[in-house]
C-alpha cells in the first residue's frame, strides 16, 4: 500500500484545536500511562507521530480519538508541554469532520460564523413556523386561545403536527448520522489494510455498541472515575428525553395534568434532573479550567453546553407555567424550546459535538472487529 | 538563640568564594597559589561538595574522594586560604572603592572545633537516631555526629533541632570540646571579588507522585544508588531498603525532573545518562548476578570517551530500552512493576524490578539570590545565574567582581566544573590586580565589559 | 570548656514533645529488632515477621545498629537473597 505524506496536516489540525504537537520527542510517557490504551490500539503518542509525518489516510482509520475521554493524565504528564489530551480532542473533532460528507461540519467547526449563522437560522424558521405557518394553516395563535382561558397546549401545538415534523427532522438526523458511520466503517474497516472481517464477526460483536451506548464504560476506565457519573447522568436523561419527546410524543405531551406519581411526570422530572446535574458538572468544570480536560473550551463545546442548558431551562419552564396554568408564559416558553431545541438536534447530532453519541460506541464496535479481521489474501477490493 | 554575637574586627581578603565544593575549591587553590588570600564559605559542616560523596568519576571510573579529599586537605592546610564551615551569608554590598563587604553569621556547631580530636565518642554517647542525610537518609545517625568519615574539617557537630539535651556526649568527651554555650557569630569580610560556586540541587523527585518516589520503599534516587556503592556505603553492600533483599533486577529511570517541562525543568541535566551508566556498570561489578535495565529517551554521550563508556555498558549486558516510564505501581512484596511504551517497538510493556533507580536532575540552587544584595543577579531562563556572554565573557555575573564557577551557571560535569574554576581564577586574579590599581585614581572597572 | 555547658543551653531552648516521642518510638522499635535477635541471627524478613516492626523500618534501624556496631551482618540465605545478621554480644 502506498502511503502518501502531507505536511500540511498539521495546519489543517490545528484549527480544530490547541496543542504544540510539534514538541513530542517520543518519550512515551502519555500512552504507557493511560489506562485506555491498549494493545494494538495504542495512543496517543502513536497518533502524535502521524499527525508529525502527515499520515493522513492513517489517522482518519485511527478509532483510537473515540477510545480517549480525556482525562488530560498525559497531557499534565507530558514533559514536552506537547498537550496530547488535547490532540486526541482535536482529532475527534477532525474526524466528525471528515465522516461528514456534506462539509458542513469543517465549517462549522472551524468557523464560528457558520455555526452560529446556522444556529441562528433554524431558530428564526421555527419562531416563523408557530407564528406565521401554524396560524395559516388555521391554528389560532395566543389570544383566542388563551380567551378560551387554561393552557391549551395541544391546541396551541397541535399534537400531529409537532409530532411529524420530530419523525421529519429524526429522519434527515438519523440519515445524515447514518450516512457518516457508513463513511465512518468505509474508512476504519473497509478501505484501510488488507482485511476481512467476516458477517458472523459482525453481528457477535454488535452488543458492543449497544452496551457501550448505554454505559461507556471506557470512561470509567479513566483514573479520574468523577466526570463518568455525571455524564452518564446526562446522556441517559437526554436520551429518555429525546425518546419521549420523538418516540412518544402524544404520551408525553399531554393536555391534561396527570398526577405526580404518573411515569410521565416521574420520567420527565428524572430526564431533567440528569440533564441539569450532567450540564452542572460540565459547565463548572469549564469555567474553573482546573482540570486539563476543561482546559481548552473550544466555541463547539460552549455552543452545545449553552444549547442544552437553554433547552433544559426552556421544558422546564414550560412545565411550571403549564402547571400553574399560565398560557402566554407556557406558549413563549415552548416557542423558544423549539427554537433551541432544533437547530442543537440538527446542527449538534450530525456535524458537531453530539456526534459522538454514535461515534464513539461505533469506534468500539470497529476496535472489535478490528481485533477479529484476517488478512485479505487478494489485494484490495 | 537570638542572641548573635558581633565579631566588631572586619577581615580582609582578596576573594571570597561561596560554596565549598570541588568548584569552589579547585578556584580557592588556584588563587591562592598566585598568592591571593581567599575565604571559602560553606554552608554545610564540611567542604567538598557533591563531588565527595559519589563513588566513582565517569568515564574513567576513578576513585572520586580520591580525587576529591586532597583537594579538601590541600586547601584546608593553604597558608592563603581560611575555609569557614556552617555559616550563612548574610548580606553583600558594594562600597565606593567596587570592593564587596560580605556580611558572614557563622552559626554553632557546639563544639570546639580546636578542640575536638574526632574520635567520636559523643557519637557514640549520644542516644538519638535521626535519618543520615549524608547517606541520603538511608541510614541513621546520631544527634552529635561527625558527618562523614572524610569530612573536612573532621569535627563533631551537634544537630541541635534533634537533641534532646542529655548532656550524654558533653560526659563523653574528653578533651572537653562540647559546647552548648555556642552561640552564631557574624563577621564582616571586605574582598576585591567573589566567586559564586554554590553548585545545584537535586530534583525532588517525590513531584512525579506516578513514579512512588517516597511512598514505595525500594524506589531510589540516584544518589541513594550512590551512596550504595561508595566504600562507606550504608548496608556495607547493595540492598533494597524496603526489606533488605539482595537485588536481581534493576531499573534506571533517566530524565526524572530533566528534560521535563511538566516540572518546570525543560532542560538536560546533562550528567544523569553516564552517571546512570556508571552505576550500571559499578553494580555489575558489586553485584554479578545483577540485572540492569536502563530506560532512556536519548542517550546523552557527548564528552570524550562518554560513547565508549556506553558501549562498554552494553557489552556489559547492560539493557538499554529507549521509552521513559509512564507508571511505576508496587507489588505486595515489593517489588516494583514498569510501565512504558517501548518506543523501538511501539508497544506498551509491563517488566518487574527489585529496585528502581531515579535518576534524577540537576536543578539551580536557588539559595543566592535570597541573599540580601544579591537580589540583583541576572539570572538565565532557567534560574541557573546568566553569564555576560558565554564565548566573550564567560563566569562573569552582572554586578562587577562577582563571578561563577561549577554547576552555579548551569549543569555540567566535573571536569567541566573543575574547568571553570580555573578559567574563573584566572579571571579573578586578573581582576583583582586590575581593581588593586584603579581604585588608586579611579573607580571605573574597565575590565568588567571586555 | 570545662563543667556542664547542657545546663546553659536548657535555658534557651526546649525540647520538642514531638521529638521525644519519635525518640521514644525509636528505642522502642530497636528493643523489639533485638528481641527478635535474642535467639541468634536472622534475615530481615524474619526479623520483621517476629518482631512486628515492618521491614522497611528494620532495614533502617538495623542498618543503624550495624554502623554502631550493635549488629553483625553473616552469611547469605540459601536463596541467597537475604543476609542473616546478629547481635555482636553474641560473638
Amino acid at each position: 500500500m502506498s502511503v502518501r505524506v502531507q505536511p500540511e496536516l498539521r495546519s489543517q489540525l490545528i484549527q480544530f484545536g490547541i496543542g504544540d504537537w510539534n514538541a513530542c520527542y517520543h518519550c512515551g510517557t502519555c500512552t504507557a500511562q493511560c489506562p485506555l490504551s491498549e494493545e494494538g490500539f495504542l495512543f496517543p503518542r502513536k497518533k502524535i507521530r502521524l499527525m508529525q509525518m502527515g499520515l493522513k489516510d492513517e489517522l482518519e482509520a485511527s478509532v483510537e480519538p473515540w477510545l480517549c475521554y480525556y482525562c488530560g493524565d498525559c497531557s499534565t504528564s507530558c514533559p514536552r508541554d506537547a498537550n496530547p489530551g488535547e490532540l486526541m480532542m482535536s482529532l475527534r473533532r477532525y474526524l466528525t469532520s471528515i465522516y461528514d460528507w456534506t462539509g458542513l461540519s469543517k465549517k462549522f467547526y472551524t468557523s464560528e460564523l457558520w455555526e452560529l449563522g446556522f444556529i441562528i437560522v433554524f431558530a428564526i424558521l421555527v419562531v416563523l413556523s408557530f407564528l406565521v405557518l401554524l396560524p395559516s394553516m388555521g391554528y389560532h395563535f395566543t389570544r383566542e386561545l388563551t380567551a378560551q382561558g387554561g393552557v391549551q397546549l395541544n391546541a396551541f401545538a397541535p399534537i400531529h403536527v409537532v409530532e411529524t415534523f420530530d419523525w421529519c427532522m429524526a429522519a434527515v438526523v438519523a440519515s445524515l448520522l447514518i450516512s457518516n458511520i457508513l463513511r465512518m466503517y468505509y474508512k476504519i474497516i473497509w478501505k484501510y489494510g488488507n482485511m476481512k472481517v467476516s458477517l458472523w464477526v459482525h453481528i457477535r460483536e454488535f452488543w458492543l455498541l449497544i452496551f457501550n451506548f448505554a454505559v461507556q464504560p471506557k470512561f470509567n476506565k479513566c483514573d479520574d472515575k468523577r466526570y463518568w457519573l455525571s455524564h452518564w447522568f446526562l446522556m441517559s436523561g437526554y436520551t429518555i428525553m429525546f425518546i419521549v419527546i420523538v418516540v412518544y410524543l402524544p404520551w408525553f405531551q399531554t393536555q391534561k395534568i396527570l398526577p405526580i406519581w404518573h411515569p410521565q411526570r416521574l420520567l420527565g422530572y428524572y430526564a431533567t434532573f440528569g440533564l441539569l446535574f450532567g450540564l452542572f458538572v460540565a459547565i463548572i468544570g469549564r469555567i474553573q479550567r482546573k482540570d486539563v480536560k476543561f482546559l481548552f473550551s473550544h466555541i463547539s463545546d460552549w455552543l452545545f453546553l449553552a444549547m442544552l442548558t437553554l433547552t433544559a431551562i426552556t421544558g422546564i419552564l414550560i412545565h411550571i407555567f403549564r402547571i400553574n396554568g399560565m398560557p402566554l408564559a407556557t406558549y413563549i416558553s415552548y416557542i423558544t424550546h423549539m427554537a433551541v431545541l432544533v437547530p442543537m438536534i440538527l446542527i449538534e447530532v450530525p456535524f458537531s459535538k453530539w456526534s459522538h453519541l454514535a461515534y464513539r460506541p461505533f469506534a468500539v464496535y470497529f476496535q472489535q472487529l478490528k481485533r477479529y479481521a484476517v488478512p485479505r489474501e487478494s489485494g484490495h477490493p | 538563640m537570638e542572641d548573635i554575637l558581633q565579631d566588631s574586627s572586619v577581615k580582609v581578603a582578596d576573594s571570597l568564594v561561596v560554596g565549598g565544593g570541588i568548584a569552589g575549591l579547585e578556584a580557592a587553590l588556584n588563587l591562592a597559589n598566585t598568592g591571593q588570600q581567599v575565604v571559602v564559605v560553606e554552608k554545610d559542616l564540611s567542604v567538598g561538595g557533591r563531588m565527595i560523596h559519589l563513588s566513582k568519576v565517569f568515564p574513567t571510573l576513578d576513585c572520586s574522594a580520591c580525587i576529591t579529599t586532597p583537594k579538601v586537605s590541600e586547601a584546608a592546610r593553604h597558608p592563603h586560604i581560611n575555609i569557614i564551615t556552617n555559616c550563612e551569608l548574610k548580606q553583600i554590598s558594594s562600597d565606593e572603592n567596587s570592593y564587596w563587604h560580605v556580611r558572614l553569621q557563622i552559626n554553632p556547631r557546639y563544639v570546639n572545633e580546636s578542640l575536638c580530636t574526632g574520635c567520636q565518642d559523643c557519637e557514640e554517647a549520644c542516644p538519638v537516631v535521626v535519618r543520615d542525610e549524608y547517606q541520603y537518609n538511608l541510614v541513621g545517625r546520631k544527634a552529635a555526629f561527625i558527618p562523614f568519615s572524610i569530612a573536612s574539617p573532621r569535627v563533631a557537630a551537634i544537630d541541635i533541632d534533634n537533641c534532646i539535651l542529655c548532656g550524654a556526649c558533653e560526659k563523653a568527651c574528653g578533651p572537653g570540646a562540647i559546647d552548648f554555650s555556642q552561640e552564631p557569630v557574624q563577621t564582616e569580610w571586605v574582598v576585591k571579588s567573589i566567586i559564586i560556586a554554590t553548585g545545584f540541587k537535586l530534583f525532588d523527585s517525590d513531584k512525579i507522585i506516578r513514579y512512588g518516589s517516597g511512598k514505595f520503599k525500594n524506589v531510589l534516587t540516584a544518589m541513594q544508588m550512590e551512596r550504595q556503592l561508595v566504600p562507606t556505603r550504608p548496608f556495607n553492600t547493595v540492598l533494597r531498603p524496603g526489606d533488605g533483599k539482595i537485588p536481581e533486577k534493576i531499573a534506571y529511570v533517566l530524565c526524572t525532573g530533566s528534560r521535563d517541562e511538566s516540572v518546570g525543568n525543560p532542560i538536560c541535566s546533562q550528567i544523569c545518562c553516564m552517571y546512570s551508566i556508571k552505576q550500571a556498570q559499578l553494580l555489575l561489578g558489586a553485584l554479578p548476578m545483577v540485572d540492569v535495565t536502563v530506560y532512556y529517551l536519548h542517550i546523552r554521550a557527548f564528552g570524550k570517551g562518554f560513547d565508549e563508556f556506553y558501549q562498554q555498558a552494553k557489552m556489559m549486558d547492560v539493557n538499554f530500552i529507549k521509552g521513559k516510564v509512564g507508571r511505576i505501581r508496587e507489588l505486595e512484596n515489593g517489588d516494583l512493576v514498569v510501565r512504558y511504551e517501548d518506543i523501538a517497538s511501539g508497544q506498551v510493556m509491563e517488566a518487574t524490578y527489585d529496585l528502581v533507580v531515579l535518576s534524577v536532575g540537576i536543578l539551580p540552587n536557588m539559595d543566592v539570590e535570597k541573599i540580601a544584595g544579591l537580589e540583583t543577579l541576572e539570572l538565565d531562563p532557567f534560574k541557573f545565574l546568566n553569564q555576560r556572554h558565554e564565548m566573550t565573557n564567560p563566569f562573569k555575573t552582572n554586578l562587577p567582581g562577582i563571578f561563577m564557577a561549577g554547576t552555579a551557571s548551569g549543569p555540567m560535569d566535573i571536569p567541566d566544573s573543575i574547568l571553570s574554576a580555573g578559567a574563573v581564577s584566572a579571571l579573578v586574579n586578573k581582576y583583582n590586580k586590575q581593581l588593586l590599581e584603579t581604585t588608586v585614581n579611579s573607580l571605573e572597572i574597565t575590565s568588567w565589559n571586555d | 570548656m570545662s563543667g556542664k555547658t547542657i545546663d546553659i543551653i536548657k535555658q534557651k531552648i526546649k525540647v520538642p514533645d514531638a521529638l521525644r516521642q519519635r525518640h521514644k518510638e525509636y528505642l522502642a522499635l530497636r528493643k523489639r529488632i533485638r528481641e527478635a535477635l535474642a535467639d541468634g541471627e536472622a534475615t530481615i524478613p524474619e526479623i520483621a515477621a517476629k518482631s512486628g516492626v515492618p521491614a522497611d523500618q528494620v532495614v533502617f534501624i538495623l542498618m543503624t545498629m550495624r554502623k554502631y556496631n550493635e549488629v553483625v551482618a553473616g552469611e547469605m540465605n540459601d536463596d541467597r537473597e537475604y543476609y542473616y545478621y546478629k547481635l555482636k554480644a553474641d560473638e
